[in-house]
C-alpha cells in the first residue's frame, strides 16, 4: 500500500481518536496478557523437548490430567443434558417464581470459587447435610473423592449451558413445532427432529464452554477433593504442588500444555459460536 | 470564507454558499463508486441528486458533507479547497436517512447539541440557545416539544427535529440523505412542500439524494440525474424533462415508480 | 468466549404446549437440579457461619488479619477495576467505532484471559516476576517486590478480569453503530466531545453491567491470587485466601463468616445484574427507522 493511499485510509476513519485507543489497548493487552503467556511459552521451551516430555509423562502427571480431563468431561456433559432441560423449562413454561429461577442461574458464576469449595465440601462431607444421608443409605463416599470433583465441576458449569441454549431457544419460531405437530408428530418426535438440531450447536457450544471452565478450575475443587496424588489430584493443585517444591520446569511445563489447550478450546468455541450464529442468521 | 454574504430570515441568519465538485474519483476496492463527477451549485439553490442504487448519489453526498474523502478530485466551498477539511471544520447541516438523533437526549438537548459543543468565541450563553432552540422549533413546527424524547416521536417529527438540529449550527450548506426514504405517502408529500418552503425562506444552499423522480423534479431548482458513478445531465426540471441528453435519463424520468 | 451472556427476559410459549406430565417432570427435574447445586450451597454458607451463634459471627471480622485480607480485597479491586474500566473504553472505541485488519484476531485475544486456568494466570506472572523468574535478579537489585507482595495480586487479578468490561462495551457499541457519533461530529463536536456527551451515555447500561461482573470476579478471585500471594497472614491475604487459611485451621465458622461476606456480594451483583439487565433490554432503540408519519 501507497504512502498516500495509506494516508487515505487514516483519513477515512472520520472519527477520531484511532491511533490513540488502538495503541493504548495494544501496549495494554501486551502488557497484561501476551509477553507474560509468552515468557510462559519461552520457558517451556527453554526445557528442550526432552526436557518437556520427561516432565509430562510422569506417571502423576499423566494421572491428573486423566483425572481432570474425564471428570471435566462427564461434568460438561451432564451440564449439558440438564442445562438444556433448565434453558426449555425457563423460556418454554411459565410457573411462579420463574424469575427468580432464571437469575440464581448465574450464581455459580459469580460466587467465589474458594465459597463454593468449602460449601460443597460441608454438605457432602460425611457428617454433612446430603454427605450423611448419602453414606448411610448408600455407602457412596462424595467427599474426597472423584465423586466431589465431579460435583463441584457441574456446580461451576450449570450456567453455560443455560445461557447459551436459552437466546436460541428464544428466538425458536414456534411455527415449525406447530406444522410438525399437524403433520401427526408426537410432541416427543418434534422436539427430537425439529427442536433439537436446531438448538444443537448452542449446546455444543455451552458444552465446550462448561468444558474449558471446569479443566482450569482450582477453588471450588481443592477442598473437596483431597488432592491425594494420583486419585484425586487435579492438573491446577499439580502446578502448585510443583511450584511449592521449586519445580519450576515441571510446572511450567504443564502451564505450558494448558495453555495450548485453552487456546484450541478457545478456538474451537470461537468456530462453534459463529457457526451456531450462522445458523440463526440463515433461518 | 472571507465573502460570506448574510441574509436574514426570522431572524435566522445564515451563510451562503458557492460549491464546486471537480472531478471526484472514489473506488471501492475494485467497485468505482464516483468517476470523474463534477458538479456546482450556487447561493441558495435547492440541488437534487438524482438516480437509481448503486449510482453513487449518498457517496458524493458524504464527500460533499466530510463523511468520506475522494480518491480524486476536489471540493472548494466559495473558491477554498475544503477537500482535505475535517468534518469537524466544515460547518454544514448534514441529515441523515435514519435521522440519528440522539437517542437519549432531549428534543431540545438534540437541537442544542451544535451550540453547546462549541468552542471560544462563538459560544453561546444558556439563554441564548435557549432562543434559538426555541426559535428553530418553531421553525420546524415542533414548539413545545423540547422534552420529548426522539422515541415518543413520529417518523416526520424526528426528521423535522433532525433538520433543526442541522440548522442550529448556521451551517453554510445543508445536506440531506434520502430525507423522505422511511416515511409514508402522505407524509412525503406534505413534508416535500414544507422543506420546499423552507429552503426558499432560508435560502440556504441545499443537496439532497433520492431515488424518487418525482420528488426531484417537484421540490428542486436543479437536478443532477445519476447513473453508474457518473452524472448523466444536470439540469432545471422542465430541461430535464423536456430534454433529456441521454436515453438513461430519459428512461428514468419517464418510468412510473410504484412505492 | 463470550462474557456472561445477558439471559434473554423469558416469556411463556402458550402456542405449543407439551404434555402435563411431562411439564411437570421437566419442572421438577429442573428445580432439583438447581436446588441441589445452588440452594443448598448458598444456605450451607449462612448456616454454618452462623452455627455459633451472631456473636461468633460478627467476631470474627474483629480479627485483625480478618480485617486486612478485607481491606486487601477492596484495594486490589480499587485498583484493578478501573484499569480494565479504562482499556475496555479504549479497546470498545477501537474495536466497535473502526475497521482494520486483525480486528478478529485482537477480539480473541483480549478474550484469553477467560479461557486460561486461574492457577496458570498466576504461574505466569511468577515465571516474569518471580525470585527466579526474568525480571527477579533486576527486582531484587532494585529492591522491588511483586510475587509474594500486593503488585504481584493486583497483576494476577487484572489479568483474570481483563475481558469484562471491554467484552460488554464492544457488544453494545457495536450494536449501536456510530451514525450519531458521525452526527455529532458533523454539528462541530470533537473527539472527546462526541465521546463523553453521546457514546459514553449510550453504553452506561453495558459498561456498568461489565464494571460489576469484573469486580465480582476481582473480589472472589482465589487460584491466580493463591499462586502469586505467598499467603503472609495479615499482608497478602485477600478474603478468600483468608477463607483457605481460616478453613485448613478448622476455624469453620470464622471461614464461613468471611466467605458471607463474599456470598452476599455475590448475591448483590446478581441483583444488580439483573436490573441492568432489564434497563438494557428498556431501553429505547434508536436504529429503527420509523415507519409511520
Amino acid at each position: 500500500m501507497s504512502w498516500r493511499a495509506l494516508q487515505l485510509w487514516y483519513q477515512r476513519k472520520i472519527l477520531p481518536g484511532f491511533g490513540l485507543t488502538l495503541g493504548i489497548t495494544l501496549a495494554y493487552l501486551s502488557l497484561i496478557v501476551l509477553i507474560p503467556l509468552s515468557a510462559t511459552f519461552l520457558r517451556a521451551s527453554a526445557l528442550g523437548w526432552d526436557g518437556i516430555v520427561h516432565a509430562l509423562t510422569s506417571p502423576r502427571v499423566v494421572a491428573s490430567f486423566e483425572l481432570s480431563f474425564s471428570i471435566s468431561l462427564y461434568a460438561a456433559l451432564i451440564n449439558a443434558l440438564l442445562g438444556t432441560i433448565l434453558g426449555w423449562v425457563l423460556i418454554r413454561y411459565d410457573f411462579p417464581g420463574r424469575r427468580i429461577v432464571d437469575a440464581i442461574v448465574d450464581l455459580p458464576f459469580a460466587l467465589p470459587t474458594a465459597v463454593a469449595g468449602i460449601a460443597l465440601t460441608a454438605i457432602y462431607a460425611g457428617n454433612g447435610l446430603i454427605g450423611q444421608p448419602l453414606a448411610a443409605l448408600t455407602g457412596l463416599k462424595v467427599a474426597y473423592t472423584p465423586l466431589g470433583i465431579l460435583i463441584a465441576l457441574i456446580f461451576v458449569g450449570l450456567p453455560f449451558v443455560v445461557r447459551t441454549v436459552q437466546p436460541v431457544l428464544e428466538d425458536l419460531e414456534v411455527e415449525y413445532e406447530e406444522a410438525a405437530a399437524s403433520l401427526g408428530a408426537s410432541r416427543l418426535q418434534t422436539i427430537r427432529r425439529v427442536v433439537l438440531p436446531q438448538i444443537l450447536p448452542a449446546i455444543l457450544t455451552g458444552f465446550a464452554l462448561a468444558f474449558a471452565r471446569a479443566v482450569g478450575e482450582y477453588g471450588s475443587v481443592v477442598f473437596i477433593s483431597g488432592n491425594m496424588p494420583m486419585k484425586t489430584e487435579i492438573v491446577p493443585l499439580l502446578i502448585i504442588t510443583k511450584l511449592e517444591q521449586y519445580d519450576y520446569a515441571g510446572a511450567t511445563a504443564i502451564a505450558a500444555l494448558m495453555l495450548v489447550i485453552s487456546f484450541v478450546l478457545l478456538f474451537g468455541i470461537n468456530a462453534l459460536q459463529r457457526w451456531s450464529h450462522h445458523i440463526r442468521v440463515a433461518t | 470564507m472571507a465573502d460570506a454574504r448574510r441574509s436574514h430570515c426570522n431572524g435566522i441568519a445564515q451563510l451562503r454558499m458557492k460549491i464546486e465538485v471537480r472531478d471526484l474519483i472514489r473506488k471501492f476496492g475494485a467497485y468505482t463508486a464516483l468517476n470523474r463527477v463534477s458538479l456546482d451549485a450556487d447561493d441558495g439553490e435547492l440541488v437534487a441528486l438524482l438516480g437509481p442504487s448503486g449510482s453513487g448519489k449518498t457517496t458524493l453526498l458524504r464527500i460533499i458533507a466530510g463523511l468520506d474523502f475522494p480518491d480524486e478530485g476536489n471540493v472548494y466551498f466559495d473558491g477554498v479547497d475544503s477537500t482535505r477539511l475535517k468534518i469537524q471544520k466544515r460547518h454544514v447541516g448534514f441529515v441523515f436517512q435514519s435521522y440519528a438523533l440522539f437517542r437519549h437526549m432531549s428534543v431540545f438537548k438534540n437541537v442544542a447539541f451544535g451550540l453547546e459543543v462549541m468552542s471560544g468565541k462563538e459560544r453561546l450563553d444558556r439563554a441564548e440557545v435557549r432562543n434559538r432552540v426555541t426559535e428553530l422549533l418553531q421553525l420546524v413546527q415542533l414548539p413545545g416539544f423540547e422534552n420529548r424524547l426522539p422515541h415518543q416521536l413520529s417518523g416526520g417529527q424526528r426528521q423535522r427535529v433532525a433538520l433543526a438540529r442541522a440548522l442550529a449550527i448556521k451551517p453554510r450548506i445543508l445536506l440531506l440523505d434520502e430525507p423522505f426514504g422511511a416515511l409514508d405517502a402522505k407524509v412525503r408529500k406534505e413534508l416535500r412542500n414544507w422543506i420546499k418552503d423552507l429552503q426558499h425562506q432560508l435560502k440556504i444552499t441545499t443537496f439532497f439524494v433520492t431515488h424518487d423522480q418525482e420528488e426531484a423534479l417537484e421540490m428542486a431548482d436543479r437536478v443532477a440525474v445519476m447513473n453508474n458513478a457518473r452524472i448523466e445531465q444536470i439540469g432545471t426540471p422542465s430541461e430535464i424533462q423536456d430534454q433529456p441528453a441521454t436515453a438513461f435519463v430519459e428512461e428514468f424520468i419517464h418510468t412510473k415508480q410504484t412505492f | 468466549m463470550s462474557s456472561a451472556v445477558v439471559s434473554p427476559i423469558p416469556k411463556a410459549h402458550p402456542t405449543v404446549r407439551d404434555p402435563w406430565l411431562f411439564r411437570i417432570g421437566l419442572i421438577t427435574m429442573a428445580s432439583a437440579f438447581l436446588l441441589l447445586f445452588v440452594v443448598i450451597p448458598v444456605w450451607t454458607v449462612f448456616h454454618e457461619a452462623l452455627a455459633k451463634g451472631v456473636g461468633t459471627y460478627f467476631a470474627a471480622f474483629q480479627d485483625s488479619a480478618g480485617r486486612s485480607a478485607i481491606g486487601l480485597t477492596l484495594l486490589v479491586a480499587a485498583i484493578a477495576v478501573p484499569c480494565n474500566l479504562i482499556f475496555g473504553l479504549c479497546a470498545s472505541w477501537a474495536i466497535a467505532k473502526f475497521q482494520f485488519p486483525g480486528k478478529s484476531l485482537l477480539v480473541t485475544f483480549i478474550d484469553l484471559p477467560f479461557a486460561v486456568s486461574p492457577v496458570v494466570s498466576g504461574l505466569i506472572y511468577v515465571l516474569l516476576f518471580g525470585s527466579r523468574g526474568w525480571f527477579g535478579p533486576l527486582l531484587s537489585a532494585w529492591n522491588v517486590q511483586i510475587i509474594f507482595a500486593v503488585p504481584g495480586i493486583v497483576l494476577a487479578t487484572i489479568f483474570v478480569t481483563f475481558p469484562f468490561v471491554a467484552r460488554e462495551l464492544i457488544t453494545i457499541m457495536q450494536a449501536q453503530g456510530s451514525e450519531e457519533e458521525q452526527a455529532a461530529l458533523s454539528l462541530g463536536a470533537s473527539g472527546w466531545q462526541t465521546f463523553w456527551r453521546i457514546t459514553l451515555p449510550k453504553a452506561k447500561w453495558g459498561l456498568l453491567y461489565g464494571v460489576i461482573l469484573c469486580n465480582a470476579r476481582a473480589m472472589g478471585e482465589f487460584g491466580a491470587v493463591s499462586v502469586v500471594s505467598g499467603h503472609i497472614r495479615g499482608l497478602t491475604n485477600t478474603i478468600p485466601l483468608h477463607v483457605e487459611i481460616l478453613y485448613n485451621e478448622y476455624n469453620f465458622v470464622a471461614a464461613f463468616a468471611m466467605a458471607s461476606l463474599l456470598t452476599l456480594l455475590a448475591l448483590l451483583t446478581l441483583v444488580i445484574k439483573s436490573f441492568l439487565e432489564w434497563r438494557m433490554r428498556a431501553a429505547p432503540t434508536a436504529t429503527e427507522l420509523p415507519s409511520f408519519g
